[in-house]
Order: C-alpha cells, then structure tokens, then sequence
C-alpha cells in the first residue's frame, strides 16, 4: 500500500480500506510517449537554474513528542523541504513535521544546521511550512539560495524531472525519472499518522526513485523549478513515487502563510464517480456527481440530501463527476467555500430535479488533539465529531486511550488502546480539557476513581487507583 | 481465553492427584468396563451445504437414551446456519463401517447442545451413558474416558485416562484433568465405571515456542483429545430437551446487549460485597427491557431476590446471566435489582419471544446472478450498530466468487437499502424485485447501493 517515506512514521495497518479508495487497486502505470529532453538540458540557464534549485534543498531533522504508550516519548526522523522565499520559508510534508514537533533543525545546502518552527500544517494536502530562524541566520553569517515554483498544470506524462531528498538519511541526492501521470486520485483515512489525506487534490506520479527521507524534498523539471513535493511511494512496486503538484502546493503555502492553517467547509457528501451509471441516472454523458454516501448527523444530511442523488451543480456551477480523478477538484469546491456557507446544490433525485440549501461546517479531521497523563500511564485522543461518525458513536465526546503503560494505574484498572471514556465519577468527559482538570484534582488529592468507557461499544467500569 | 491463568495451577494439582490416588480399591478391569461403555458413543457424519459448497464433517455423539437418541456438542454443527443446510446424517457405531441414517432434531437454545435421532436400527448395536450410573468425581480420582480416531480407522475407540485436577463453574460446572481423558463428545467414566462427564472442547494449553532465540506464546490445543468435560450433573437433567422442529422453541428475550461484568475493584467501589453485577450497554427498541424501563448502563446486581454469585473469572456472569434468561419461558416475569447511578431499583419485565434469528432467516440464492439474499433480523440491527429502527433492508448472504456482483463490489454481509433505485422495504419486496431482474432476459444490468461499516455506495451489476 501506499507509505510516507519518512523513516520515522509509523504505517498503521488501520480499517481495512473501503469504497473511498478503492481505486488503488486498479493502479497502472501509463507512460505516455517519453520525450526526451536532452535539448533543453544543455541550456546554460536550465543549468543555472538546476544548480540553485540544489541549494535551496534542505535535510529536516525533526524530535516530536509521542504520546502513544501513556507517557511522553520523543521521537526522532529526517526528512527533507526546499527554501521558498528570503523569508526562509520551507516546504516540507506534513508527515515529515507535525504539531507535535518540539525540535526542528534544517540543515542548508552549505551543510549548516539551524533551528526552524512549524508555520502551518495542512495534512489534507500533507504540507507542512517551517520558517528558519533568520536571526540565527544573520548572527552566524550564513546564507541559502531559495527555489520558485513551476507550473504543474502545464506537466506532461514522459516529461522529465529530478526528485531531491535526503533518502535513508542521504543528504542531497538527486534522482532523475519522468512524469508517469499527472492526475493520479486516491485518497485515505489514516495516510498521515492516522490523519486523512488526498480529499481535495490528485497527485503527481512520478518513476524518480523516491525513497524513505526524500519526504517534503522537491521534485523538479529539468530548469530546477519546483512542480511537486514528494511524499509518498506505493511500497512493493517500483518507481510509483507521488508528489503533491505546486499548484495545489501554492494556493495551501499562501493560505498557511496567511492563517497557519487552511479551513475547509464540510457537508457531509461522499462522492463516487458516475462512470457507467449515466443511463440508470437518465443523465447526460460527463454530467453531474454522484453521493455514494452522507455522513449521519453531517449538515448534508440533515438537508435530507440522500445516498444515490446527483448533484448536478454547486451553487449554480456545473459539475462533472463522471471519473474518479475527477472528485477531488469537486470536494475542494465545496471546501473552498466559508465555514458557514449557505450552499446551493442542485440535486437529481429519480426523475425529479431539486434544489437543497446546506450550511457547510468546519471540516475537522478524525483525529483529536492527544495528550499523556504520565501518572496514570494513560494517554489518549479527544473524540472528534469525525471519529464519532465513523465508529458510529450514539455520543460525540469522550476521550479515547491511545496507550497505557503497563503497570501504571490506568493499565492495573483494565483500561485497553481503544477505550472511549465518556465518564469520570460522576463527571461527563465530552473534552480532553475536561479530563486534564481532573487529573489536576488527582495531582494534588490522589484517590480512587470511578471510569466508565466504551470497549467495543460495551459499557464497563474500571476504578483507576492512586 | 477463559481458561488461562488456571491451567498453570493444574500441574501442581497433578502432583497432588498422584499422591492420592495411590490407594484405590478394586473396581472391574478396565478391559471389561471399557468394551461396554464405548457402546455410549457415536461417530456422526453429515454434510454442510451451501451455495457453492458442500463440506464433509465428522463429530462425537453420546447416547442418551434407549432409542438411539443422540446429543452432539454446542459448535460441533455451525449453530448460525438453517438446519436445512445440513445433509445426509450418517451414524456410526465405534469400530464399524457401517452406518445407518440420522435425522436432525435440532439445536437445545439453553445448552446449545444439538440432538440426532439414529435410524431404529441402531438400538441394539448402543447403550445409553445413564445405564452406567452417574456421580460427580472427587479431586484426584483416577478418570478415564474413550477416545475416537478417524473415519481411515473405522472410528477405533481407544482408552485414554486422567485424574481430576479441579472442578470449576463457567456458569456450568466442568471437571478438568491435566491431560485428555476423551475426544470432546465422547464419555468419561471413573474407575468404578460411572458416567462422571461429557468431554467437551478442550482449552488452549499455554506453551511458550522457541525458534531459533525468537520466543513466541502460543496456544495449542488437540483436536481428539480434552480434558475437560461437563460433570454428569450438567448433562443428566438437559437429554430431553430435544426441540420439537429443527428451528426449535421460541427462546425467551429480555432484548440488552453488551453486558459487561463488573469487576472486583468496581464492585467494591460500588460497595457490592461478594456477589456478581453485570452492566448492560444497550436497550433494544420495543424490547422488554425498554417496555420494563430498564435503561442503558444500569447494573443488575439481582435476579428475582437473588445476588448474583460470585464467580472466577468475572466474566462468567454474563453467561450465567444468559442462562438465567434461556431457563425461562417466553412470558415469564423476571425481576432484575438494578444499580442506576446512586439509587437501587426493583424492574420487571415480561420476556418475550425471541424475534427471528439467523438461522430462522429467510433466504434465497438467485444462482444466475449469483446472489443470496438475506431477511434483515435483529442480529444485524445489533451488529451493524444501526440506531434507527425505521432503517431496514436486506443482506446479501452469499456473493458468488468471480460473479458479476461480486466484479462489481458487492461482499457477503453487504446490507443492500435500494434495488434499482427502490428502496428495499421488506424481505419479500426485495425477493420479487430480484427474482424479475433475474428472469428479465432484456436487462442486461441493475444498480443496488449497499451499505458497509456505516457507509453507502451505489454499485453497477452486468447480467450474466
């Protein structure tokens, strides 16, 4: 299956992957007519241009905090990004620095290492911006080149580009190959240390050896300009590496710049593609987008919007959700639009055509925010709406254990890795906050406690003993 | 896995059951006891067939009374599959080539023992297990019982014996000896020659595996020979409860599920002394749980006046708690003590009838397309997690490999909500909507959209 090549995440074997990707498994590779660009390669400025791209590529080291085993651990790995602006703005994946990152060093084309912070994390597009530390930058005297985009809408399949990295820890090692595709769809739940990915963009195929390390490093035409950020590879074959294009690169950079984060509208619709079902539908060829399937509880179908309709326009602009590769411009149309819109779909229903107005909400990823409570050798995930709807949780809230410690008091109660705990005594934990006020209470006043959780949708009890 | 911290204790009894079985006194030779008493056990032979498959199977039965009466072990016969999906009953006597006929009576819901009744021709040939007398062991008592080899050896009975390490209740009470004493199905006798047990499955002994400096835990279990068993006393008053029709009786129904048991640190806690509690998860809608009030997350602590006793492991209650159900019949009263929050409340609920099972299920192959569909029961509501009782549809049972369906996408346990844009309202509805896709020799294809862990996708199917 698809992997990040960062050598410090973990893959999660995760849910089995359902009807959202199933088109992975018909992966092929299509190479169209390769065109061989030995011309433009002799170009003086092409050259130049090569040759200031690799100064502008960076090895990232990163230390995060792991909260997986019910206390605090510090991991460590290495990935790569490439300098954007003078500002000393990075590129880099999103799997390659997170949130969680408490140490992040960059080390410039000159082999100096300086010190970065994390700008914006986007893991729907899995793209992270780090800023390197100008002053550190200014007070040791260094400098570093920076890279410009290129225009990856104006990529052909066969045309030929370089990828850039620190594969297995390699500093700067170029590798070369072709674009194999430029369209490529898939998309999963858990692809970026459990967070979902590849909703609202396709991805650029490549047959560039990418590997382990080479995570966030640029993939470049031959002029060095920037036309995607490697992140992952299709472990088990050979040269299915995938880049995100720069032109969904560019339009998150400037959003994180602007907010640290790129906010999205959700509705609650799951797209499939109409291919072959035109005549079921009475619908014209290259008309509309099909629902395979609406959230419960999600504003779509609250509007009543139901599996099996046709949208055929969003707010009067018509869509076409014939092929799979298709869906994700779609889903970034209704994304792109403000938390709170007032969204007009026009639905095929039967033979009857409709018009239903949703209020879009904040799209939130299923993970939650994590933490460790060292004493009880407890550590766990809020419970968002998204993991809420997913298990099919009657309640949203609660929080859910992610680790114990053996030995420690929360393992000594009998609380398991998947737990959902919705009570504490007598007190309803629908928030992470709520839980770290009453572990506040045990720190200063240790006594016996009384959870109530969710094991498999069973309730059980479990007193946690100082 | 039940057994598991228990049978590290069983070695230590095993000395101890050595020691004292030293003096016995004199009983029959074992020769003589034995060629009797394997009259008492059975080879059973059948098929299970299904859509595209039909399974041979071969089980123990024991003899239970003088007119070829057989009980066959709970799992021995797949107990979720409707009986018509077993073939051709075949019983043999040990030693013996020939067979004659078995017809199924059906699975006993509180036991979940099965019961066969041999062809007549049998009852000279077998000898029922209470001709031989019961009684229940004592710790150490020297223990035998009669192993059954395969069909290749013409069910040879051979003599394995055993002391008794320990009895346990797991809400029934098992006899355990450290090693088998008798193929699971099969009899167990002392020395004296009284029935003591019913061999049944045997636990997963813990053994730790050594590959080249790896060290694995693993669990290993034989296949023909336990040592464990159900004492006599948990078999003698069950051998007449052959159900009338192979569905069997209407089960009593509390409609909870996800009981969980309460353990000792939370029983003390809630300040329950040396008894039982169990927690209930759900409420079934229009259940007699819900009409009793009951409410999720309450705690019963008693059954009609009566604690709960404590058992080892915990979880034993919800079993016990099971049984207390299934000994009931469909309109009895049963008063829960229930533990909600700090307040303790008597609640009586009227059993009813249990609604349609799996194996009860309606279900039909539509074989040129490839298709089994299911009636939509209650399981399903419980499993899928589906909250909404107006939510309804019907299963896809069986997709045949490699058919257009399952080309198409479609997996066995798909729920299947709308047939070619109908939505699927009842069992019967979707059989005659299927039934004219299938026999239309125009169409030449026809979309369902399915639902799977909670999430729905229309599916296009080609015909043929």
């Amino acid at each position: 299956m698809l992997k990040e090549s960062n050598p410090s995440s973990i893959t999660h074997p995760g849910r089995p992957a359902f009807f959202r990707c199933g088109l992975l498994a018909g992966l092929a590779v299509v190479i169209v007519g390769c065109r061989t660009q030995d011309l433009l390669e002799r170009d003086a400025s092409a050259e130049d241009g090569f040759d200031n791209l690799l100064q502008s590529v960076v090895r990232i080291d990163v230390r995060e905090l792991d909260f997986d085993s019910g206390s605090k651990r510090f991991l460590s790995g290495v990935g790569s990004g490439v300098i954007l602006g003078e500002d000393g703005l990075v590129l880099t994946n999103a799997h390659v620095v997170s949130p969680r990152a408490v140490e992040i060093s960059v080390t410039l084309a000159n082999l100096e290492r300086v010190h970065a912070e994390l700008i914006g994390w986007d893991h729907w597009t899995d793209l992270a911006l780090l800023r390197i530390d100008l002053a550190e930058v200014e007070r040791r005297n260094l400098t570093f080149a920076h890279a410009s985009f290129g225009d990856s809408d104006a990529l052909r399949p066969g045309q030929t580009v370089y990828a850039v990295g620190t594969p297995h820890g390699l500093t700067r090692t170029v590798t070369k190959g072709i674009i194999s595709n430029t369209d490529r769809y898939f998309e999963t739940n858990n692809g970026i240390n459990g967070y979902e990915t590849g909703y609202f963009s396709t991805w650029l195929q490549t047959d560039a050896a990418i590997n382990p390390g080479n995570s966030g490093g640029p993939l470049v035409t031959v002029d060095g300009r920037v036309v995607g950020i490697n992140s992952r590879t299709y472990m088990g074959a050979e040269n299915l590496g995938f880049a995100i294009p720069s032109s969904t690169a560019r339009r998150v950079v400037a959003e994180l710049v602007r907010n640290g984060e790129v906010e999205r509208s959700y509705v609650g619709l799951v797209p499939g593609s109409l291919q072959d079902l035109e005549s079921f539908y009475n619908l014209e060829i290259n008309t509309g987008m099909l629902i395979n399937s609406v959230d419960p509880g999600s504003p779509a179908s609250e509007a009543g919007i139901r599996p099996g309709d046709v949208v055929l326009a969003i707010n009067d602009k018509k869509v076409d959700g014939r092929f799979p590769e298709q869906l994700p411009p779609i889903q970034n149309l209704i994304a792109s639009y403000p938390v709170g819109a007032v969204i007009n779909l026009t639905i095929k229903r039967g033979r009857e055509e409709i018009l239903v107005t949703v209020t879009s909400e904040r799209l939130e990823s299923r993970v939650g925010d994590e933490w460790a409570f060292e004493k009880w050798g407890l550590s766990v995930r809020e419970v968002s709406r998204a993991f809420a709807r997913e298990n099919r949780l009657k309640k949203e809230g609660g929080v859910l254990v992610i680790g114990t410690q053996s030995a420690y008091p929360a393992a000594k109660a009998g609380l398991n890795r998947g737990d959902i705990i919705t009570k504490i005594n007598d007190e309803t934990i629908d928030n992470l906050a709520r839980m770290q006020g009453i572990y506040g209470e045990f720190e200063t006043n240790p006594r016996s406690m009384l959870f109530e959780t969710l094991r498999n949708q069973s309730v059980s009890f479990f007193v946690l003993k100082p | 896995m039940i057994f598991g911290p228990f049978t590290r204790r069983l070695f230590f009894l095993f000395l101890l059951s050595a020691a004292t079985s030293l003096g016995l006194k004199a009983a029959a030779p074992i020769l003589e006891l034995f060629a009797e008493r394997v009259r008492c056990v059975v080879a059973v032979e059948f098929f299970v067939e299904t859509e595209s498959d039909r399974r041979p199977s071969t089980v123990i039965g024991l003899v239970v009374n003088d007119e070829g009466l057989i009980m066959i072990l709970d799992g021995a016969i797949p107990g979720w599959l409707p009986p018509d999906n077993f073939k051709d009953f075949k019983v043999y006597t040990v030693s013996s080539r020939d067979s004659v006929p078995g017809t199924y009576l059906g699975q006993d819901s509180l036991t979940g023992w099965h019961f066969l009744q041999a062809d007549e021709s049998i009852i000279e040939r077998v000898v029922p297990f209470t001709r031989f007398g019961t009684t229940r062991p004592e710790l150490g008592e020297e223990l035998w019982g009669v192993g059954v080899m395969g069909k290749d050896f013409e069910f040879q009975p051979f003599y394995l014996n055993g002391h008794l390490a320990v009895i346990q209740q797991l809400p029934q009470y098992y006899g355990f000896s450290v090693n088998g004493v008798a193929t699971p199905g099969s009899a167990v006798f002392n020395r004296e020659g009284f029935f003591v047990g019913w061999a049944s499955n045997p636990i997963p002994q813990e053994r730790v595996l050594y590959l080249e400096n790896e060290r694995y835990n693993v669990g290993i279990q034989t296949t023909n020979e336990s040592g464990s068993f159900f004492l006599a006393e948990e078999v003698v008053p069950y051998i007449d409860r052959a159900p009338d029709t192979p569905l069997g009786r209407k089960n009593p129904w509390l409609g909870v599920f996800g009981l969980q048991p309460v353990d000792d640190e939370v029983a003390a806690f809630l300040k329950l002394d040396n008894q039982s509690a169990i927690v209930v998860s759900d409420i079934l809608p229009e259940s007699p749980a819900e009409a009793a009030g009951l409410e999720p997350r309450d705690i019963i602590i008693s059954i009609d006046g009566e604690m709960m006793p404590k058992f080892s492991p915990d979880r034993v209650v919800t079993g016990y708690f099971e049984r207390q159900i299934l000994s009931r019949e469909p309109g009895d009263p049963i008063t829960l003590g229930v533990l909600r929050g700090s307040e303790r409340l008597e609640i009586t609920a009227s059993l009813d009838a249990q609604p349609t099972t799996l194996k009860e299920a309606d279900r039909r192959y539509f074989s040129e397309l490839g298709i089994t569909l299911r009636e939509f029961v209650t399981f399903d509501r419980i499993s899928r997690r589906m909250t909404d009782s107006e939510d309804t549809g019907v299963v896809a049972n069986f997709v045949r490999p490699n058919s257009p369906a399952n080309t198409a996408g479609l997996r066995a346990g798909d729920l299947i909500r709308e047939i070619d844009g109908d939505p699927v309202v009842s069992y019967s509805q979707a059989v005659e909507l299927m039934g004219a896709i299938e026999s239309d020799v125009e169409r030449t294809e026809f979309v369902l959209l399915v639902s799977r862990n909670g999430e729905t996708s229309v599916i296009r199917i080609r015909k043929g």
